[in-house]
This record gives structure tokens, sequence and C-alpha cells, in this order.
């Protein structure tokens, strides 16, 4: 951080007396409302929008778990603002220690939140390759997002202290969640995690419904991930983004659907000898209509796509 | 691996903020260690300012001048592939690449001297902005530089371009072509 | 737009930043102004060229480039010649990145100079120019404007080591069966990070060094196809489109080094290849 930014938040929060930061949380924290998806599980559905100071990046989904012991916070949130909020809103509901915050995978509407919960001295969770995403764009991140929110709604970047490289699992008391590392699909730092006491699947970013998802790992991967997940039959789910409880059949579906639109396209493309440009131009535009921000996302999709798929 | 290193790569990033606070102490005369780390918060004679006071200082007329260095090349770089990077600096200042080094000697001092008093027709109450980036001592010894060849209004601008960019538009500066020449 | 708001689109992406600008900017002194692209493209044309300015190009060297890259660390751009004898070389050049020749190609007698198709880096809103260098050594050129930013100093998702992994791996594919004589398209894919120097570690501080593809050749036989210097401005994993006529030899050459001296050599079987 630089020395001037880091006086002026400073003098900021000084001079004005610390509440002038608060008050654009104050103002959303009338939209910021939480849905029971399964007993003592609580999830606050992100917009579907682009991250700006009037959403302060609060686009995903996240929220918490708890235990008869402790709760477990599921995503932090888009930036600091945001995950002050979440933990005003656990408070309201719980005195119970935080004693684990979950960050799902290395993209800022996720991991911005994890600040708001520093003194609460929580575990933080993360993919083993969580640290190696966070080292290389951390702090890129950070500075896009400042430039969007101000320096003072934006927070640190905060490094995982426990690594999942396969599987683990946390005990909330009477409460057992497991979280599994995935390989790359989304992103290559995937976590999802499921609640064994009321079967309830977290997926976080590896299920988009409604909001074009972006490829940001493997496409070939995200496939085979989700097909794998698909086996097991979950039902209700809390998507990354979306409402926030479906159900993971269909909804993981329509995920399939577009990935594979996006994978034939591409591969249709390369075997016939077609060009990227060409590519970009054309391929998923079959599902267009069922994506919101898909003209943001898709020709990017197809670009990563035909880079990962021309080599196999 | 470890997750302790995780734990202390976190409180790196966290206490980035209150680090920045303290600023390392003030040498007593020019800078010759490495460019880039923990600058003073002060620099005696010359007065620190934030974006909004060099915003104002620009609107009233005040020579600007960015001493950051340009971009070297990258190693192994044939001669045939031009080395153009844009420099974005804040509109209108006048750049002295590299103009914050703290050795050189004489003659770089003479040189450095002589193109502030052209830029400034001699007139040592001229108010004077010098800056780089961040954690930059090449701004702080260009101004202490200023400060010793006895300019009445040296203002140093730690924040930098990267401050003026978070708000206000950054623009497109080529290199002083007198200080270049003056190199040679 | 602003520039910066640019850097705010394009350099995440995947994240969900598409948002609103963040101030706003004075004409006179905007980078992006023509004024100040005209000025950038005079200081190339001295640098490159030696003082030679480009005539327009009347139709003889075409510059296809999306107007807005989607994905600014791969823009794809697409460079016509017609009519291809008149042609001895071309160069790709993305004003303002800070290398900004992308490539310079020399044609060779094997060559088939109609079409060539690049994968660039674009680090800002900035002219793209292809200038072809005709028989009698005079200069035309073409331009397009781009909107993309940060394709060179956004961050790699992905650690040094990862992104090394089986560097200098070459594919050559043909869009037909390949006959000698008989012109025909061919796609050149090259497995290298090309790390330009600019990408940051963020929590080291440390730029990954510069390490990229700056020579390539192709030859069919003992003629040559085309000669490329390059530079950082090409992305990652370049994939080059260009156009041959095959000699009889039936063997195509590509050699490939990078500014770190290593080299990569690798002969196709070209009369032979079922891809």
């Amino acid at each position: 951080m630089s020395r001037a930014t880091a006086f002026d938040m400073t003098r900021r929060a000084f001079g004005a007396g610390l509440c002038l930061c608060c008050l654009p949380s104050l103002a959303r924290a009338e939209n910021f409302s939480l849905e029971e998806v399964a007993p003592s599980v609580f999830i606050r559905r992100g917009v579907d929008a682009e991250a700006d100071a009037a959403n302060l990046d609060g686009i995903a989904n996240i929220g918490f778990i708890v235990g008869e012991k402790s709760v477990l916070v599921t995503d932090s949130g888009g930036s600091l603002a945001d995950g002050r909020l979440l933990r005003r809103m656990i408070r309201d509901k719980t005195d119970r220690p935080i004693s684990h915050v979950v960050l799902s995978h290395g993209h800022p509407d996720h991991f911005f939140g994890a600040g708001a919960f520093l003194d609460e001295k929580p575990v933080f969770i993360g993919h083993s390759r969580l640290p190696e995403a966070l080292t290389m764009r951390g702090e890129f991140y950070r500075k896009r997002l400042v430039g969007l929110l101000g320096e003072s709604d934006v927070g640190p970047v905060v490094m995982p202290t426990k690594l999942v490289k396969e599987q683990t699992e946390i005990d909330l008391g009477g409460r057992r969640i497991v979280l599994t590392a995935h390989q790359p699909a989304h992103t290559t730092s995937d976590l999802s995690m499921l609640d064994t006491s009321s079967g309830l699947l977290l997926p976080a970013d590896l299920l988009f419904v409604g909001r074009i998802p972006p490829l940001d790992g493997s496409l070939s991967g995200w496939i085979g991930q989700l097909e794998a997940v698909r086996k097991q039959n979950y039902g209700p789910t809390v998507p990354g983004h979306g409402p926030a409880r479906v159900d993971f059949g269909p909804a993981s579906a329509a995920l399939l659907r577009y990935l594979t639109t996006l994978r034939d396209g591409v591969r249709a493309e390369i075997d016939s000898g077609g060009s990227i440009e060409h590519a970009m131009r054309h391929v998923g535009q079959s599902e267009r209509a069922n994506w919101k921000l898909f003209d943001d996302y898709n020709q990017r999709n197809v670009a990563e796509a035909f880079s990962e798929l021309e080599w196999q | 691996m470890d997750a302790k290193i995780f734990v202390v790569a976190a409180a790196v990033f966290v206490l980035g903020v209150a680090h920045a606070l303290a600023g390392a102490p003030e040498p007593r005369g020019l800078w010759t260690g490495a460019m880039h780390g923990e600058t003073p918060a002060t620099l005696a004679g010359a007065t620190v300012i934030d974006v909004t006071e060099a915003s104002k200082l620009k609107a009233e007329g005040a020579l600007l001048i960015d001493v950051a260095e340009a971009p070297s090349k990258p190693p192994g770089a044939s001669s045939d592939m031009p080395w153009l990077p844009v420099h974005m600096s804040i509109p209108g200042a006048v750049w002295f690449a590299g103009g914050g080094f703290g050795g050189g000697g004489p003659a770089f001092q003479r040189r450095f001297a002589a193109r502030v008093a052209e830029l400034t027709g001699g007139d040592k109450k001229k108010s004077i902005v010098a800056f780089c980036h961040p954690r930059c001592w090449g701004s702080w010894n260009a101004a202490k530089r200023l400060v010793l060849l006895g300019y009445g209004k040296v203002y140093w601008f730690p924040g930098g371009v990267e401050a003026w960019e978070d708000k206000f538009a950054a623009a497109p500066v080529k290199r002083d072509k007198a200080w270049e020449e003056g190199d040679r | 737009m602003t520039r910066r708001l640019a850097t705010v689109l394009l350099g995440l992406c995947a994240a969900g930043f598409l948002a609103a600008p963040a101030f706003a900017q004075s004409p006179d002194n905007s980078p992006d102004s023509p004024a100040a692209r005209e000025s950038r493209w005079q200081d190339l044309e001295k640098t490159v060229f030696h003082g030679k300015t480009a005539a327009p190009s009347n139709g003889v060297v075409t510059l296809d480039a999306p107007n807005r890259a989607e994905d600014a660390a791969l823009v794809p751009m697409t460079v016509t010649i017609k009519p291809a004898d008149k042609v001895k070389a071309l160069w790709l050049i993305i004003d303002d990145n800070p290398m900004p020749v992308a490539a310079h190609i020399v044609f060779g007698p094997a060559a088939d100079p109609r079409e060539m198709k690049f994968r660039v880096r674009v680090n800002d809103f900035t002219n793209v120019h292809a200038v072809a260098q005709l028989q009698d050594g005079s200069l035309v050129e073409d331009a397009k404007f781009v909107k993309a930013s940060g394709g060179c100093s956004a961050p790699m998702g992905q650690s040094e080591g990862e992104a090394l992994k089986g560097i200098g791996e070459m594919r050559l594919k043909f869009a037909r069966p390949v006959q000698p004589g008989v012109p025909v398209e061919a796609k050149l894919m090259l497995r290298h990070p090309n790390f330009n120097g600019m990408q940051m570690n963020q929590l080291t501080r440390l730029y990954t060094p510069a390490r990229y593809i700056d020579k390539v050749t192709v030859r069919d036989g003992d003629t040559k196809v085309f000669d490329m210097d390059s530079g950082i401005s090409l992305a990652a994993n370049p994939v080059l489109s260009f156009g041959l006529v095959p000699r009889s030899s039936g063997s195509l050459t590509v050699e490939v080094s990078d500014s770190s001296n290593t080299l990569w050599r690798r002969d196709f079987d070209i009369l032979r290849m079922t891809d």
C-alpha cells in the first residue's frame, strides 16, 4: 500500500470520526437480507450485477453456518464493507465465536470480506493453491476495487491460514462440515462444502445460476468436476451466484449445458481449422438468452476455452 | 505447505497500513541506499503534501518535477526491438528520468541545478513539487536537493503518480529533452 | 472512456468488475486524443523505420483487430496483404505497448504472405499499425484503434513454475493436406509463457523476469518461409497463422529462440501430416 493512501485513509477515519466509513454500510444494510436455506444456515443472495460503489461488490452469495459451539462463514463477501455487514448479521443471530472463515476461491467478490473477521481470529480456510492465486493477483484486485469503492471499504487481502489439499472436516459442535478441494475448474483454487447435518451442498462458484459463469481455470476440468459432483445426487444447494437455494440437479444441468455448448462449439471450430476470432463471435450464442451479463463474458470465455482446447 | 507462512503473509498485508505510518528516519544528506523502500514522513526545509495540495499547487502554476526512473528494457532484448514505454505522470509535469539519484557527484548536481534554474527562470521562491512513486526515495532526494540549492518553496509529494491517478487523470509525459541532453 | 476504466473493465473480467467510470478526463491532455496518438506514431516511425514514413495502404495491407478486446492478454489480429508478391516484410506494431513491435516478419520465397494471424497483448487504449514494406523499399500502413487494457501488467493467475510447464513445445496444423506447389494456411503453436517482465508477484513485489520468444524462423527444406523478430507484445503460448507454398522437400523446420538464449528446433514431415 502506498504511504499516501495509508495516510489518507487514517486521516479520513480519525478526522471525521470512525462512523463516516460506516455510512455507506448503514445505507446498504437495509438491502442485506438473509435467507435461512437450511436449519441455522443463513445466506445473503448477491446481486446479479457488476461490482460498484452502491453494491459494495456484494455480488456473491455469502453467509454462515451456526453449530452448537461455533460459527463458520461460508464465504466472506466482496469487500471489507460487505464483510462487515455479514458480521453484523451474524451477531444479530448468535454470540457464538466465529471459528472459521472459508475463502472459497481466489476471486475478489468472495475473499475481500475476510478483513472484517480478522479480530475474531478465526481459521481462514482455502484451497492449497489459493495462496498462489492471491499472491499473483490479490494486490492487483485490491487496487482495482479501491478504484471503485475507495480505500476504506475494500480492506486487505487476507491469506488462508489452513489449506485444504484434498478434503478436510470441521466440527462446529454437533455439526460437521466437509470441505473438498477441486482440480482446476472455475478457477485453480475451488473449494466446495457439504453441511453433513442438513445435507446442504455449498459448491461456491462451481455452480452459477442465472449469471454467466466466467472461466478462469479449466473448461474441461469444470465439466469433469460438475459431472462427478452430479453423480452424488445432491439436493438443496447454495450456488456461488444466483438464488440463495436451488436444487442441484436442474441448476447444475443448466450450467453444464452452457459449458458443454462452449466446449463443443470451440472444438468444432478448432477441428474445422476455424480461427479464434470466428469462434469468439459465434460460439455460445445459442445460450445468450439464458444468462445475465452474457455479452460481458461469453467472448472472453470462448477465447479462454479456445486457447485451452487447441492444445488438447 | 506450512500454514504458518501464510499467517505471516496475512499479517504483512494487514500491517502494511500501520507500517506505512511510522516512516524511516530522515538521513542528513541525500539518500544513497536502495531507492525503493520505507521513506521518512518528513523532509526538513520542505513541505510534505497530499494529492489535494498537489492539485492546488498545480493549479497555482507550481513547477512539477517527476523523477521516476524509466522502466528499463528487459535484458536480452535485441537492439532492433525498440523499447518505448509510455510514461504516465501528472499532466504538465517535467520528467527528469532518474533525477532522484542520491549519488552522481558534482556533475549530476550541476545538471540538476542548471535545469531547475532554467525552468524556474532563476526564481528561488517558485513553488516546486517533487514526486515519483510511493515508497520511492527519488522524490525525497530531489526535494532535498532543491532545499539544499536554496529553493524556498519546496513540496514533496510522496504519494506520487499513483496517488494522483486515484483522484485525477494522469497523462503521457515525454522525457525532458534538456534534462536528457544534460547527461551528455 | 478513460484508460483506467479500461483497466477495470478488462483486467479482471473473471471477477465481476465491469463497472462505472472512476473520473472524467479532459480531452486536451488525454492520452487517447488523436493528437497524442499521432505524436506517438511519429515517434515510432522515427525509431522503427529510421525516419521513413509509411503511406496509407490503399488496400495493400489491411489490419483486422477487435474494436474492444475482450481479453487484453489474448487479442487476435489478422493482417491481409494483396497483391502478395508486392510485399517483402511486415510489422505489427501496438503503439502504446512498451515494446511496440509485436512482430517483424521478413518473407522468403516459400511464403504466401496473403494472410497472417497473430495473438498479442494490448496494454492500453491504443492504435495498432500493420506496416508492409514493398519490393521497392517503400512502406504502407493500415491502423486500427483498439480498446483494451492491462494485457501486459495483468498478473498471471498461476505461479512462474506452473507457467513454464511444457516450454518449447511446438505444434503445426494445416487447414488442408499439404501438396507441393499449392498454397496452404498453416497454424504454428508455441508453448511459451512469454514473460514480459511487467507481471508482478504481488507478495514478494518482485517482477517475474522477462523471458520471451525473440526469434522464429520457418524453412521449407533450405528455402525460407519467413523470419520473425518478436517481443513481449506477443501473447503467452503464441499462435501464428501463416501462408506457405510448399516445396517438394516435405520438411518444414521451425526454429524458435527466446530472450534467455534457449533454442528449440523441430522438423515437421509436412507431406505426411494427417492433422
